[in-house]
């Protein structure tokens, strides 16, 4: 196996009297694609802000340092400041004192990189589709050099058509870039399609946690197997 | 500025103009006048040498209402930069606070909005002793809570968005989340709430010095001549009406103004375009000859609004017992469909085509009989339940409106269809409010609902989109059996292919407005409409090839508005002909399509 | 919960009341009982009113003592006319309350139907015309001030036809103009908010299903929309209700009406310090009790932030 990037030992996040992540253990390696699936209120997306910092939490998260783990947003149509152009929203990740030609050099290194052209730069958030504002924000979160990309629910929000260019940059991504990538997704089979290995949350806690091989096709938890048994197939 | 339509808004510009206009010249030009003492015609009515009459030092009383302009505005705006100066940082103060003193400000800016502006102005005005002075400072505090709760709100719906969780990750601290992304974001809405705040101090003002609290003699505001001349309402109404209209005109000027752009950029939630309207068929559209064999049949719908129609000429029919499914993605016009069939499109939509149920046409049918017979499903069960009502009432009043059922009875019956979409203990559960249901209970008991008449059709638009996987399986599962128990036609609109593959025996896809391919769900993997094809290929399932990237179909949908002549999905299709740009495939043997894949 | 949370900010602010009435005499610049009695007045007589007052104590002796006597009822006596304020605002406190709640009650009874049926005619961008002229009526008497109103009803209806009595409180008539002076302004605003809160939950998913249900057009308004649309509008415009504590200050004042306002203001321009203090402290109080009155009442109107009855 790989170096070991990120280890998560006893996560707990609470929210006032609310307790959405009890005990939580886990690790990613270098370069690894590691799913979070569950249903709402399972604790996933939580598990994914106290990661970034965006929600109270405690137990020892080690192997990261500030700013390494970087989060891209379910709703693209919300993510993206509608004041701001996509040049602008991609910058504010770069590190300060870049100088100007540097700093647009680089956002258009960053927009080709998810695949956008450089006319994109100028643009406002309003004049982009869903699926670009997702790329601008996948762009913005990759300017701060994360060694982690935490994808909550990426691409719930779009139509399947684009769904499929969202999940394959990811994993380019991963294969040009070596990122590693925290996949948070409630749908088992973009889970199975897009990682390497998968832990599946309920109320809170990790039942279940092996490779897609092991849990997609011998689940040994009974939620998972009533998981795997909901998923509609094509016929 | 589109914005400056408004009529409101641009009245009040008009009374602006001419109140600023008046503020510079007015002392210039009648303040000699307005000054001039005249012992031989004191406290005197309308005439020709003085149109309002003279005050008590034989004064003109226009002349005095010309010049005061410029003290009443100048007063006002005072009184505004000291509401700005304290609000707006007073507001903005919680978002670069910790959590707890941010609650303990805004606490007290809540707790300081409950007292009525004109006691905290009394109050202020009485501490800082009655004058100009004092009234400049009370008016311009007591806007401030108002003002910095404004500003709290729009800050805090700024500061819990995405994009500024994102920029706190990327490391952006407090205040540069606050330069940064807040007050850009809030800033329009803000300088036009100040505009509005300039004409309410000068209306507060003139209240204060009306009241002998504001201005003093010898000087003098539009307050301070309505304070004089208010006893002589009586016998020289004119006397008061020149400071009372002056105040009017200018105080509401400024409101009007600020208050109505800022609605304008708020942009009014009746903006967007829903609710009933009239199903409107083509003349001679009776009865279908013959057998009226299909409960549903759709013939030729299309949905207008204004110039575009996102629905443009689909026909389908659906047999007693069978669940069709209707399958596309957003925008590809199957929910607007949905709503035609029960006959629910939002004003100012407008249906042509036939839609027959039970081979009448949907107008024709009384509002009981749809009431009974047409049964709907919406996708988000959290808020398709009315937050007020108990659920019991809700499905009972189908029974008592339709049925002429006692309360008695409907609330019976009610409880029995909740026992039979299998919600657990009915009796109990009927008796609360939706809020204590979970998402599935819902949906369950919007189902129980269309079960309390006898339900010919069942539209179903993406009732489990908004479910988690597991509660999904059984409403379907729950919707199928009632399909098949009840005999009633089912449409089940989705944009899940392997959903509909599961309980619908036919499938439509509907792209851009038009059915393009209608299959056996058996056929989808071999479908021949390449849209079809391309839908299945992008839509991971359990058993995808993880070693190949996903199918994607370049290119978008297009909008309503802008779809091409020819085949909608031309531009995007990897077999369109020359012919494909040109003319327009109808639906023929199940597919529209000048080039299908073979099956 | 709720309630509990709403009860203990209520008793915050009237502490905060309190407090800002007792600070009142101690934030007015100069020597406040000088300033009453006038500059002419005789050293000694200022400093025997001080001493009366216990002005030349501590302060935290003071507050100790000022605590104790609004808690039995005790408002100290006005320092011009040296009868007790509890006294003149027992007097005059019945006056205000009648116009303010009938004025309350007015604008209620008007701006929730017509708020309705305005949301009825215009939803889905029909009756353009109708939204106008109802927009722009209300948008205008909204920010006329009361006073306004008042003298020109006073002009129109009082002295030119004469129609309706133009000062005093005496009979029915009599609270005519007041109320509507009064009530303009809050039932213009309450009546658009009340709009756009039907239009919001015009646009709901409830309200779809309760049409698919074919439900009457009357019911939907009122057993479906109504409650929501109540609870919604009021919990933004229950703030308009204490406001017009505010407005009737004037109104009381032009048209002399025998309340709490004019005695306030003639104690506010009189110096009368010691009534001024009572009053704002009786004001302040009624409005944050108006304002906890409709929070209680939305929380018990709303099921949701009602405890769980069951599981």
């Amino acid at each position: 196996m790989t170096e070991r990037l990120l280890e998560v030992r006893g996560l707990d996040v609470r929210y006032g009297r609310l307790h959405a992540v009890r005990d939580v253990s886990f690790e990613v390696a270098e370069g690894e694609i590691l799913g979070l699936v569950g249903e709402s209120g399972s604790g996933k997306s939580s598990v994914a802000r106290a990661l970034t910092g965006l929600a109270p939490r405690t137990g020892t998260v080690a192997g990261l340092g500030p700013r390494e783990a970087q989060l891209v947003f379910q709703d693209p149509y919300a993510s993206l400041d509608p004041r701001m152009t996509i040049a602008r929203s991609v910058a504010e990740g770069l590190p300060r004192g870049l100088g100007r030609a540097a700093r647009r050099e680089e956002v258009a290194r960053l927009l080709d990189l998810v695949r956008l052209g450089s006319e994109t730069a100028g643009r406002y958030p309003r004049e982009l589709s869903g699926g670009q504002r997702q790329r601008v924000a996948i762009a913005r979160a990759l300017g701060a050099r994360p060694r982690l990309l935490i994808a909550d629910e990426v691409t719930s929000a779009l139509d399947v058509s684009v769904q499929g260019a969202i999940l394959n940059l990811i994993r380019e991504l991963r294969a040009g870039l070596g990122l590693s990538v925290l996949f948070v997704s409630h749908d088992l089979a973009v889970v199975r399609y897009v990682c390497d290995r998968i832990a599946v949350m309920r109320e809170g806690r990790i039942v279940e946690c092996g490779t897609v091989g092991q849990v997609i096709e011998h689940p040994s938890h009974e939620y998972t197997k009533a998981l795997l048994e909901a998923v509609p197939r094509l016929q | 500025m589109r914005r400056m339509r408004s009529p409101s808004a641009l009245a009040g510009l008009v009374l602006v103009l001419a109140t600023l206009v008046l503020a510079v010249v007015g002392p210039w030009l009648w303040g000699e006048e307005a000054a001039r003492f005249d012992p031989l015609h004191i406290l005197e009515g309308h005439s020709a040498d003085h149109p309002l009459g003279t005050d008590d030092g034989g004064r003109d009383l226009l002349a005095r209402t010309l010049a005061a302009t410029r003290q009443s505005v100048w007063l006002a705006l005072l009184a505004t930069c000291v509401t700005t100066a304290v609000g707006i940082p007073l507001g903005a103060l919680p978002s670069v606070l910790g959590p707890r003193a941010a609650r303990l400000v805004s606490g007290l800016i809540d707790s300081l909005v409950a007292f009525p502006v004109l006691l905290l102005a009394m109050f202020a005005a009485l501490i800082a002793g009655a004058g100009a002075r004092g009234a400049v400072v009370g008016i311009g505090v007591a806007a401030v809570p108002g003002l910095a709760r404004l500003t709290r709100t729009l800050a805090d719906t700024v500061a819990s968005s995405d994009y500024v969780a994102a920029a706190r990750m990327l490391g952006a601290g407090r205040t540069a989340v606050l330069l940064r992304h807040v007050l850009p974001n809030i800033a329009e809405p803000l300088i036009l709430t100040v505009t509005a705040n300039l004409g309410y101090s000068l209306l507060g003002l003139a209240t204060l010095s009306l009241l002998g609290l504001g201005v003093q003699p010898p000087d003098y505001d539009w307050g301070r001549l309505l304070h004089d001349t208010l006893p002589r309402v009586y016998v020289d109404p004119e006397a008061v009406a020149g400071p009372a209209l002056a105040v009017a005109a200018a105080g509401i000027g400024f409101a009007l103004l600020g208050e109505s752009l800022a609605r304008a950029a708020a942009r009014t939630p009746d903006a967007v375009p829903r609710g009933e309207s009239r199903t409107v068929l083509p003349p001679g559209c009776g009865p279908l000859p013959g057998a009226p064999e299909p409960v549903l049949e759709v013939r030729d719908l299309s949905v207008s609004f204004g110039g575009t129609t996102p629905v443009r000429g689909v026909s389908f029919s659906v047999a007693p017992g069978e669940l069709v499914g209707l399958v596309g993605e957003s925008g590809s016009g199957k929910s607007l469909t949905a709503l035609a069939v029960g006959g629910l499109v939002p004003y100012p939509g407008t249906v042509s085509g036939r839609v027959l149920l039970g081979g009448r046409p949907l107008e024709e049918l009384s509002r009981r009989e749809l009431g009974t017979r047409l049964a709907m499903v919406f996708q988000d069960p959290m808020a398709a339940l009315n937050p007020a009502l108990r659920v019991g009432s809700q499905l009972a009043e189908v029974a008592t409106v339709h049925l002429g059922a006692s309360r008695k009875e409907a609330w019976r019956r009610a409880v029995d269809r909740l026992g039979r979409v299998r919600i657990p203990d009915p009796e109990a559960n009927a008796r609360r409010y939706p809020h204590e249901f979970s998402g599935g209970m819902r949906q369950r008991a919007v189902i129980a609902m269309g079960l309390m008449g006898e339900p010919e059709l069942i539209v179903a638009d993406e009732p489990t989109t908004a479910l988690d996987v597991t509660v999904q399986k059984r409403v379907l599962e729950l919707l199928a059996e009632v399909n098949e128990t009840t005999g009633a036609a089912g449409l089940l609109i989705s944009h899940d292919l392997a959903v509909v593959s599961l309980y619908c025996r036919r499938v439509l896809v509907m792209y851009a407005g038009r059915i393009v391919e209608e299959l056996p769900s058996s056929q989808l993997r071999r479908a021949r409409h390449p849209y079809t094809r391309a839908l299945v290929a992008s839509s991971p399932d359990l058993s995808t090839d993880r070693s190949l990237p996903l199918a994607t179909i370049p290119g978008r949908q297009p909008e309503p508005a802008e779809v091409p002549g020819g085949c909608a999905f031309a531009p995007r299709c990897a077999r369109a002909l020359e012919r494909c740009r040109a003319d327009r495939p109808e639906l023929e043997d199940g597919v529209a399509c000048w080039n299908p894949e073979d099956a | 919960m709720f309630l509990l949370r709403r009860a203990i900010r209520f008793a915050l602010s009237l502490v905060l009341v309190v407090l800002a009435s007792f600070a009142m005499l101690h934030l007015i610049p100069g020597d406040p009982v000088r300033a009453a009695l006038g500059p002419t007045a005789p050293r000694e007589a200022v400093e025997q009113r001080r001493a009366e007052l216990g002005l030349d104590r501590p302060w935290p002796e003071q507050l100790k003592t000022y605590l104790g006597k609004v808690a039995t009822g005790d408002f100290g006596e006005s320092f011009l006319s040296r009868q007790p304020a509890g006294q003149v605002i027992a007097d005059r406190l019945p006056a205000t309350v009648q116009l303010v709640a009938v004025t309350m009650a007015l604008a209620l009874l008007v701006a929730v139907p017509l708020g309705m049926a305005m949301a009825a005619r215009t939803h889905g961008g029909r009756g353009r015309r109708t939204e106008l002229a109802f927009t722009s009526v209300t948008g205008g008497l909204s920010v006329v001030p009361e006073f306004l109103l008042a003298v020109g009803m006073i002009a129109l209806f009082g002295v030119t036809l004469r129609w309706l009595p133009v000062a005093g409180k005496d009979g029915a008539a009599s609270f005519v103009m007041p109320v509507l002076a009064l009530a303009a302004g809050p039932a213009a605003l309450l009546a658009r908010l009340v709009r756009v809160e039907t239009l919001r939950e015009l646009s709901s998913d409830y309200v779809r299903l309760a049409r698919a249900k074919r439900v009457p057009a009357v019911r939907l308004y009122l057993r479906h929309l109504l409650p929501n649309t109540l609870t919604a509008a009021l919990t933004t415009g229950g703030l308009l209700l204490s406001s017009l504590l505010g407005g009737s200050v004037v109104v009381e004042y032009v048209f002399q009406w025998p309340g709490l306002g004019g005695t306030t203001v003639e104690a506010i321009a009189g110096k009368d310090y010691a009534l001024a203090q009572a009053a704002i402290l009786v004001y302040g109080a009624i409005s944050l009790t108006v304002v906890f009155a409709v929070d209680v009442a939305l929380g018990l109107l709303d099921p949701r932030s009602r405890p769980r009855m069951l599981g």
